[in-house]
């Protein structure tokens, strides 16, 4: 009989999804299969890998293989933050009947039946916000920036035809898919099934909570976000004409549905036909007004991105950090926290953030958790967002040559091949945790708050 | 029979400040007087092209068509037409942005004596009135336009607007309109005050073009603040606008019983302060905020406290304003102090001057509105022509308010040595020491605060002056031979951005003063490691590697023999102005931004930005987390 008070082995599977995140982390108490304790980690992609299939397929096979693994079982489900490469693997869209008249069942349902008994979410998911009225401000500006990423996201056919850089209509395109939450169906769909798929009432957490999580022998430490209370990082990127500007934008929606012109004047569309002196200012200020519109898109993206949960699982000898897509003023409050840096410094797994943009993993994190032993795994897809002479290029070459001088597994080494046995491509991580035995550990709490 | 000669100006109705302004239930309007030009349709004329694109939709609007009349000007379309037609004709909007951009152009020549060039090097501005659905407007130097927004009103603001009887009629027979309309949409292109701001942007910018590289918080505030004085005085000149505006809310109400008197409870200080001549946006700020509130009224910031030590203020467009109320403040005083003269002394004048000046009752008196307008439009104007000829006498780099305030007292004192009259000098040292700007230079032996003369023995032996009027290499050559003279860093790299000509006309005797300003600028490059050999502190957390820029330059001012009159400088190794400027770079990561914008060359998107800035961005880069902080 194996002891079951602590983890023997943590095993965590990296499926590759092209730009977005799923992990799947096991703690294995017995023999294998035995006494699993599983754990999603985001499910979602925005890009899917040169070579996969449709989205909705990927991650159809990707699901299943999930099921498989755990044996139609999850233990919980963590969403670290909204952004459609990180959940919309959970959405359920409206059912298609196929030809046999058989409904078909999506990566979402498959996530459901596997009966999590809990979902982990930020705070700023929480659907009945605090009475605070800085915290409901705050989330009713994030419903805001969505809103106005899907009024982006619905303009960018027209401006396709308006002319203008094809690069930055792309980035914008991804940017404002990435952003529109509950906006779109299929994101709605994503976001309920994460309110009602598990056992317990899902949890909203924010840095220094417990995490609710029972896994003997695991201390679980919940980093960030921190509130409105604790830090006002993640208000920064807000000014004081925020709310209203965000506003008109988003009320500019039925202007742009529209397709009447403004003033009864008759106008030109400048699609079929513009006159030689108008050329250069039309398409000029064709790609200034995408550029425009990234520009702000990047900003809500930011925004969202720093509302990750920051987890960091803690066995024996092992600690294995995962940061959503947590940004500088998210991670800046714990970092600033009494004890954090001696818990981060000999971190055995890095998830990197944000799939290796610049901005998820700063200087000052990665000089703590840079222990010779260090192990990252990161999930992305290259030449999709950022360009190298902006320094934005996504994963950010500087930042892998740092990562590569210790271990790095990323997934845009993986390719696209199925099996024969038709699992989706995905490459396994096995730590064996080493324990220390006095008597103190032997009983340390199953789920810890950070020191603060 | 010669040709009789061709008119040199003419008049083009505008909206006087913002649809939103309205005497007796119409939009506010005034004629203004620009240069006249033979124009192509839209109007295109020889500086500025309007060309009417909306990038949100698309669509190109047709262009503006004159009429040449008999005396060779072109026909005021737009000349007692209804409030409904300047609204909703965007050729209208066409002549209202043309307009307003030609008069901030001509303002400029007129106080410099010469052409004043757009930074982007070309001949043409284009100006693009519904450039797209955005509350914003902004000049954009690379796509060498300037381009206003519009966007929708607040809901309630819309459906309470009155629509006029015809369109009401129009839509009984047609189909109730689905789809926006202009009535439900505010335009930046029919702000006064923006249009006038976005334009002195474009032109300070061709002025002083190292104005807008990140150096500290008052030379990012003053490209604000400057426009927001330009654009404020402007329209304060222009007595058409005045004479309704200051009290047109009383009037509205009804309470205005003889137009041609004012009462003196509106020139209060403090009444004037409220009003929304000294505000900028008005309507849009209103549209923005969905409250009564214009987006900015600076002068509201009382003097006599530190601002400048508060951490709001290290923003740059709240550090803008603290130079706006500065100058607006020095403004309502001289114009207050004149007005007292028509305040009548004793009770005997009242008799004798009973159309000027009537007492009313308790001690409210009703003085003479044109003249009360008058004073204030001549006042605004000489302060306009010294705002903008003190753009001349200031360095070319790293510039702060303390500079702007030595070289607008210089500008003005060698024109006007005789400053007793209006004060007008006295008032705005006053004025700035309010708000805790003193000049940067102790002044001469006659005069506080305005800049020395050059020290040291000067060579012009070698050099031709006929072609140092003109010629960059011969200007050059005349730095080079008096580097050490003239206290160049010997090392840098030094060039002459310009040099040109300026003639000003003396108000008194009316004879011509004529100068030629030169500006150079310096660069270093050095590594934060050797910045202690320069005697200039690494601020503590800058790695010793990091590449660091220095920037110097100055202004040098020659009288028409072509001797050297002034050089105002900001050495290159100032250690206490250097210290600070990394310091401010450093802390606000601004380093990694310029960096980037010199990498690609995108200076010109420093507009857009600053602007997006004032509504969200803030700092993308926050306090700490540097440009070393990141891969």
């Amino acid at each position: 009989m194996t002891d079951s008070s602590e983890p023997r082995e943590i095993l965590l599977r990296v499926y590759q999804v092209g730009f977005g995140d799923c992990f799947l982390l096991t703690f294995r108490y017995g023999a294998a299969g035995e006494d699993d304790r599983h754990l999603l980690i985001d499910f979602g992609s925005t890009e899917v890998p040169n070579g996969a299939p449709e989205r909705s397929v990927m991650l159809l096979q990707i699901a299943n293989d999930i099921k498989s693994r755990c044996g139609g079982k999850l233990y919980a489900v963590i969403a670290t933050h909204r952004h459609a490469d990180h959940i919309n693997g959970f959405a359920i869209p409206k059912p298609k009947k196929t030809r046999r008249n058989q409904e078909q069942k999506s990566s979402g349902d498959i996530i459901r039946e596997c009966r999590p008994e809990v979902v982990l979410q930020p705070w700023t998911e929480q659907p009945d916000a605090p009475e605070d009225p800085l915290t409901q401000s705050f989330q009713a500006h994030l419903q805001t920036l969505h809103a106005f990423a899907a009024t982006v996201d619905k303009h960018i056919p027209r401006l396709r035809g308006v002319k203008g850089s094809s690069d930055v209509l792309n980035a914008l395109q991804l940017f404002a898919a990435n952003n529109v939450g509950g906006n779109l169906p299929a994101n709605l769909s994503a976001i309920e099934n994460l309110r009602t798929m598990g056992e317990r009432p899902p949890l909203f957490l924010s840095y220094g909570q417990s995490s609710g999580l029972e896994l003997p022998g695991v201390k679980v430490h919940v980093l960030g976000p921190p509130t409105l209370a604790q830090s006002r990082e993640i208000l920064r990127q807000r000014a004081s004409y925020s709310d209203e500007f965000w506003q008109l934008l988003k009320d500019s929606r039925p202007i742009l549905d529209s397709l009447d012109p403004l003033f009864d004047t008759p106008a030109t569309a400048t699609a079929q036909w513009t006159p030689q002196h108008a050329r250069w200012l039309v398409r000029r200020l064709g790609s200034l007004r995408s550029e425009q519109l990234l520009e702000m898109v990047r900003v809500l993206d930011d925004v969202l991105n720093n509302t990750s949960l920051i987890l960091l699982f803690e066995a024996g000898d092992k600690k294995l950090l995962f940061p959503g897509d947590a940004q500088w003023e998210n991670w800046s409050y714990a970092l600033n926290q009494e004890g954090i840096a001696d818990l981060l410094k000999d971190a055995t797994l890095y998830k990197v953030g944000h799939h290796g943009s610049r901005n998820a993993t700063p200087k000052s994190l990665w000089k703590l958790i840079n222990g010779k032993d260090l192990i990252s795994v990161m999930s992305t897809k290259p030449d999709r967002h950022g360009k190298i002479d902006r320094r934005t290029e996504v994963p950010r070459a500087t930042l892998v040559q740092e990562l590569q001088k210790r271990t790095l597994l990323s997934t845009q080494d993986m390719g696209w091949a199925v099996s024969s046995d038709g699992e989706p491509p995905s490459q396994e991580l096995k730590f064996t945790p080493r324990y220390g035995r006095s008597p103190a550990q032997r009983t340390a709490p199953t789920s810890a708050e950070p020191p603060s | 029979m010669s040709p009789s000669p061709l008119r040199r100006t003419q008049k083009l109705t505008i909206i006087a400040k913002d649809p939103s302004v309205r005497v007796g239930g119409k939009i506010l309007r005034a004629k203004i007087d620009i240069p006249a030009e033979e124009l192509s349709p839209g109007p295109r004329g020889y500086r500025v092209q309007v060309i009417d694109y909306d990038a949100s939709c698309g669509l190109l609007y047709p262009p503006l068509e004159y009429r040449t009349l008999a005396d060779g000007t072109y026909n005021d379309p737009f000349d007692d037409e209804p409030d409904e037609t300047l609204l909703g004709d965007p050729l209208f909007h066409a002549q209202n942005v043309y307009a307003i951009v030609m008069r901030i152009l001509a303002r400029f020549e007129y106080a410099l004596g010469r052409r004043v060039s757009w930074s982007f090097g070309g001949h043409q501005v284009q100006v693009a009135p519904h450039a797209f659905l955005e509350a914003n407007a902004f000049y954009s130097k690379d796509d060498r336009s300037l381009l206003f927004g519009y966007f929708p009103k607040n809901p309630e603001e819309a459906s309470a607007a009155p629509a006029p009887q015809a369109a009401e009629e129009e839509e009984e027979k047609t189909p109730a309109r689905k789809a926006p309309h202009f009535r439900d949409m505010i335009f930046t292109c029919l702000s006064h005050d923006v249009v006038a701001h976005e334009t002195t942007h474009a032109l300070l910018d061709g002025l002083r073009p190292r104005y807008i590289d990140p150096s500290s918080p008052e030379q990012a505030g003053f490209h604000e603040g400057f426009s927001d004085v330009i654009a404020l005085l402007s329209i304060f000149s222009l007595p058409d606008i005045v004479r309704p505006s200051l009290d047109h809310k009383a009037a509205e109400a009804g309470d205005r019983s003889d137009p041609r008197v004012i009462s003196s409870k509106y020139l209060s200080p403090e009444v004037l302060r409220d009003s929304l001549l000294f505000a900028i946006g008005a309507e849009i700020g209103g549209g923005v905020a969905s409250r009564d509130v214009p987006l900015r009224r600076s002068i509201r910031l009382e003097p006599g406290r530190d601002y400048t030590q508060e951490p709001e203020y290290a923003e740059p467009h709240r550090r803008g304003e603290l130079l706006v109320a500065a100058v607006m403040n020095a403004f309502r005083e001289i114009w207050l102090a004149r007005i007292q003269d028509l305040y009548p002394k004793q009770e005997k004048e009242t008799a004798a001057d009973a159309v000027a000046t009537v007492e009313k009752k308790d001690g409210e008196y009703l003085l003479d509105r044109k003249r009360v307008v008058e004073e204030g439009a001549d006042i605004a104007d000489q302060l306009l022509t010294m705002s903008i000829r003190a753009i001349d006498y200031c360095p070319p780099t790293d510039l702060q308010f303390c500079d702007f305030l030595s070289a607008i007292l210089t500008a003005d004192r060698e024109l006007r040595p005789d400053d007793s009259k209006f004060q007008f000098r006295e008032t705005l040292r006053r004025s700035f020491a309010g708000y805790g700007i003193t000049p940067t230079s102790k002044g001469d032996r006659n005069e506080v605060g305005v800049w020395e003369p050059p020290e040291g023995t000067l060579s012009y032996g070698r050099v031709h002056l006929d072609s140092m009027r003109q010629d960059r290499d011969e200007m050059f050559r005349f730095i080079w031979e008096n580097r050490e003279a003239l206290g160049l860093d010997r090392d840098a790299y030094t060039h002459v951005l310009s040099v040109r000509p300026a003639v000003r006309l003396h108000p008194d005797d009316g004879f011509a003063l004529r100068e030629t300003v030169a500006e150079y600028y310096q660069i270093l490059n050095v590594t934060a490691a050797e910045l202690k050999h320069l005697g200039i502190k690494k601020p503590p957390e800058m790695p010793a590697d990091q590449q660091v820029t220095l920037y110097g330059g100055g202004a040098l001012i020659f009288d028409e023999f072509g001797r050297l009159k002034f050089n105002i400088r900001n050495r290159l190794l100032n250690p206490e102005r250097q210290n600070q400027r990394l310091k401010y770079l450093w802390k606000f990561g601004r380093f990694q931004e310029l960096q980037i914008l010199e990498r690609e060359a995108r200076r010109d998107k420093t507009f857009a930005r600053m602007h997006l800035r004032r509504f969200e961005l803030g700092s993308t880069f926050p306090e700490g987390a540097d440009d070393d902080g990141f891969f």
